[in-house]
């Protein structure tokens, strides 16, 4: 789970153009003149780079390395997919709507507690090779036996095989399942002169936590459009839903939360709420031609339960009774995990400060930004972030870093010691244990130290005569601290992260962005030193890839050129057919759209084409699926089947496809792989050879193409396939618009576990050609099947819309 | 921490502000170009945003609060 819906990003919305005149009257060049002309639409200033007409897709990868702990756990680190489709459209002059659908999917190690490191929670994990053992990884331990001197300092063996003091602590690691988070943004801004006002809502969603988010948010221009205030209120309501009675239940305490464990059934299930009401004030200004300054403050108070039920605070219970005497003695610790405990409500100040200024000697932009929060946790974290944007023609290169620094809050400690028994046979304030009659246990009697048993009254009694059993008694919970947490990210500590993005922009309205950035957490980089948890450090890479539609300039682009034909770029081929676009002229840019919809399932694809040369087509196609119960999910989308209904991103397939014309016809070879959005997907090859040529009934092609998997993370009962498929169709033009299709085809999908399946199929379709667009639909029916699983053994319907741009 | 951003407050803000040069409406090409945007690359700060958000407790300002989430 990780979602707070977030606040989406306001823009401001152009206005009538109020100086055209004034831009006539200067003989300015023309990028020049068509930026001041672009300036003179704002009303004030430019917010957001985003096109206000425009279509995104964001494909992200995010992987972790290794974390430190005393044995390799063997553990897969942190991976995450994210998928983000966004957009914005101006309702009416005045109205802008913008959306965003986003999801992103994680699996891999991830930190469950903190231990001392002489407690030896990652567990060595031996296999037996080569006629002896060896350590193969690690099974996370967050319960067991703590040795500690007699200052309470946990002990741990040297390389001789001696017992030292030593705080280290090391991070517990465990694997966790799976999971996918869905984030819907929409927001309406209204913009009348120089007023603007925008709502938003946010929902976040993922199997345990849910949070709706809605925010208001108004903006003034003032001192003739050089200054813009902006104030803005939010309200977070989330809710919390943790299953945990598998994996966790049985290994945790969970003593500060029984009134919030709704036990039903199997299941024991975390339930709480949380709230959070914030404001916002910010003020923008421009300081000169080049230069613009933005200052923002905000409040927010979170209230509820701020904890994350997925991790546990290591607790050594420590018997005072047997503390020995001996300065060199060891003294034996209960080493517990207990659900976190932080506080019900938090208070947050935040303050930013944001510079852009323009560097004409090298015709770029400098952004200086600085963030500074602090919160009656005690937290206090600021960050600088640099970046330069440096345009190269079409082009627009961006390398940044950022320093970050944190401090602790107030309760976070790496692990704590408490001088009582986790679990133990009750004892009075002297000491005696207490023990009852096993027939009636309303008589207590005590057992002093020296063996004796005695009456309420003080009478020795011999226990032969009755049949006694001790009283057990759990820790008391007053004498552990209020609050407690040992999350790393309540750590002090530093970051240094750097990275770099590149765009492009084409003349058409089609913009390509590229991203990479490099993140490392240190202890050490805390501002003033002092970070106190090097057990916790790591570092990621991100990687991300986005293509924008700037819908604005291709309609414009679409008026200018109406009579322009498909240039071939998806001409009448089965509305089936996946990776067959056709060659086109080099800059060719091509988007689409594909539905398949079969019993249970519908899959929506988007398509993104870009022709770098007439020979080379580069395609990016992200797909959503849409699936109900009891359906069985195509072997490339991973495993989404089971409850009654579950939409989310599934494969990204990204495709090279080189063509090489032919006297008659053309032969297209394409290189693709299917990228899982979701962590319970699996990554496929999807090679493909197609030929096509034309006869005097039309055009016809034959294709074969296959898929293999490559690599797979799933859940057990996920069976990876592969597959291959012959196919043959034929297009007959029917008048000038419209096309019949037919196509045959056989296919086989092997799966690991489960054998395999063969199909037969038939389809039948029609396509429409109106001017650069393209609609078509087909029907695909199966005359003969073998085996259970084939992803075409059902009646099968597919529309496609395809537009050159 | 506090005496810096009071200083930032009383001094530096202001200084800058008083440095303000008016800028005609036919002079913002320069301010109108995507690199000047405050937020020049909405896309990939939204991607950060995200990311910071559950790897530190504080997102300075520009986001949801941390803490109480298991994303890593």
């Amino acid at each position: 789970m990780c979602g707070k819906a977030a606040k989406p990003a306001v823009r401001l919305v152009p206005q009538p153009v109020v100086a055209v005149a004034a831009i006539e009257r200067c003989a300015k060049p023309g990028a020049l003149q068509a930026l001041t002309a672009a300036a003179l639409l704002l009303p004030g200033l430019q917010a957001s780079a985003q096109p206000v007409n425009s279509l995104s897709v964001q494909s992200s990868r995010f992987e972790e390395g290794n974390r430190h702990t005393s044995i390799a756990t063997g553990l897969t680190p942190l991976q995450a997919w994210t998928l983000d489709l966004r957009g914005s459209r101006a309702l009416t002059e005045n109205l802008q709507l913008d959306f965003s659908l986003a999801q992103d999917s994680w699996s891999g190690a991830t930190p469950v507690t903190i231990a001392p490191v002489g407690f030896g929670g990652n567990r060595p994990r031996r296999v037996n090779a080569n006629g002896g053992s060896v350590i193969s990884g690690a099974s996370p331990l967050i319960n067991g036996t703590l040795l500690l001197n007699t200052a309470l300092v946990p002990l741990q063996s040297n390389a001789d095989g001696n017992l030292q003091a030593s705080t280290a602590s090391e991070t517990v690691m465990s694997s966790a399942s799976p999971e996918i988070r869905k984030q819907l943004d929409l927001a309406v801004a209204q913009s009348t002169g120089t007023r603007r006002l925008q709502a938003a809502i946010s929902l976040s969603h993922e199997p345990d936590y849910r949070s709706q988010h809605a925010n208001l948010r108004s903006e003034f221009d003032f001192n003739d459009q050089h200054t813009t205030v902006a104030i803005g209120a939010g309200y977070t309501h989330s809710r919390i839903n943790a299953d945990i009675a598998g994996a966790w239940l049985p290994y945790v305490t969970t003593t500060a939360w029984q009134s919030r464990l709704n036990r039903n059934g199997g299941a024991v299930v975390l339930e709480a709420t949380s709230n959070e009401r914030s404001v916002d004030l910010a003020l923008t200004q421009v300081l000169n031609r080049g230069a613009l300054l933005d200052i923002g403050f905000s409040l927010r108070e979170s209230r509820g339960y701020l904890e994350n039920p997925y991790r546990a605070m290591s607790v050594v219970f420590v018997d005072p009774a047997a503390l020995p005497v001996a300065g060199n003695a060891t003294v034996r610790g209960d080493l517990r995990a207990l659900l976190e405990q932080r506080p019900d409500s938090r208070r947050v100040q935040a303050a930013s400060v944001r510079y852009v200024q323009h560097l004409a000697p090298f015709n770029a932009a400098l952004h200086v930004n600085y963030d500074y929060s602090r919160d009656d946790w005690q937290l206090e974290s600021q960050a600088i972030e640099l970046q330069w944007l440096q345009p190269l023609g079409n082009w627009l290169l961006a390398p940044r870093v950022r320093w970050y620094s944190q401090s602790a809050a107030w309760f976070h400690q790496s692990h704590l010691v408490s001088l009582q028994r986790y679990r133990g046979i009750a004892r009075d304030g002297n000491g005696n244990e207490i023990w009852l009659n096993a027939n009636d246990t309303s008589q207590r009697y005590l057992r002093t130290t020296d063996g004796r048993y005695l009456d309420t009254a003080g009478r020795e009694l011999d226990p032969a005569l009755i049949d006694l059993l001790p009283q057990f008694a759990n820790f008391s919970p007053a004498l552990l601290p209020s609050q407690y947490s040992s999350d790393p990210r309540l750590a002090g500590f530093g970051v240094i992260s750097a990275g770099v993005s590149l765009q492009r922009r084409f003349g058409n309205g089609l913009m390509l962005s590229a991203g990479i950035d490099h993140y490392r957490r240190a202890s050490s980089l805390q501002f003033n030193g002092g970070g106190d948890s090097p057990y916790a450090d790591f570092n990621y890479l991100a990687a991300n890839l986005a293509v924008t539609l700037d819908l604005q300039t291709v309609a414009r682009r679409q008026r200018q050129t109406h009579t322009h034909a498909m240039h071939g770029s998806h001409a009448a081929i089965p509305a089936g057919m996946m990776l067959a676009h056709d060659a086109a002229a080099a800059g060719t840019v091509a988007t689409g759209y594909r539905l398949h919809n079969q019993q249970g399932m519908a899959m929506h694809m988007l398509d993104f084409s870009w022709h770098p040369s007439d020979r080379w087509t580069l395609l990016l196609m992200p797909q959503f699926m849409t699936l109900e119960t009891g359906s069985t999910a195509h072997a490339h989308l991973g495993a989404v089947a089971g409850a009654s209904r579950q939409s989310s991103f599934v494969d990204t397939l990204m495709a090279a496809q080189w063509h090489r014309p032919t006297a008659n016809g053309e032969w297209q070879f394409s290189a693709g792989v299917g990228l899982p959005a979701s962590g319970t997907g699996s990554a496929d090859a999807m090679p493909a050879l197609q030929y096509r040529s034309q006869n005097i009934l039309g055009q016809w092609g034959v294709r074969l193409n296959g898929s293999v998997n490559i690599e797979s993370q799933h859940p057990a009962d996920f069976d990876p396939a592969n597959s291959v498929e012959f196919s043959t169709w034929l297009a007959r033009p029917l008048t000038s618009l419209l096309t019949a299709t037919v196509r045959a085809l056989h296919a086989q999908q092997h799966y690991t576990a489960a054998g395999s399946a063969r199909t037969t199929a038939a389809g039948l379709g029609a396509s429409v050609m109106v001017g650069s667009q393209m609609l078509a639909v087909e029907w695909l029916v199966p005359l003969a099947t073998r085996g259970n699983g084939g992803h075409l053994q059902q009646h099968s319907f597919f529309a496609s819309w395809h537009m050159a741009l | 921490m506090r005496i810096f951003l009071q200083l930032l407050v009383a001094v530096a803000i202001p200084a800058l502000l008083s440095a303000c040069t008016p800028v005609a409406a036919w002079e913002r090409g320069t301010l109108a170009k995507p690199e000047m945007a405050l937020d020049a690359d909405p896309l990939d700060s939204a991607l950060d945003n995200h990311v910071y958000f559950s790897k530190e407790a504080s997102s300075g300002g520009n986001s949801a609060s941390g803490g109480g989430c298991g994303c890593n």
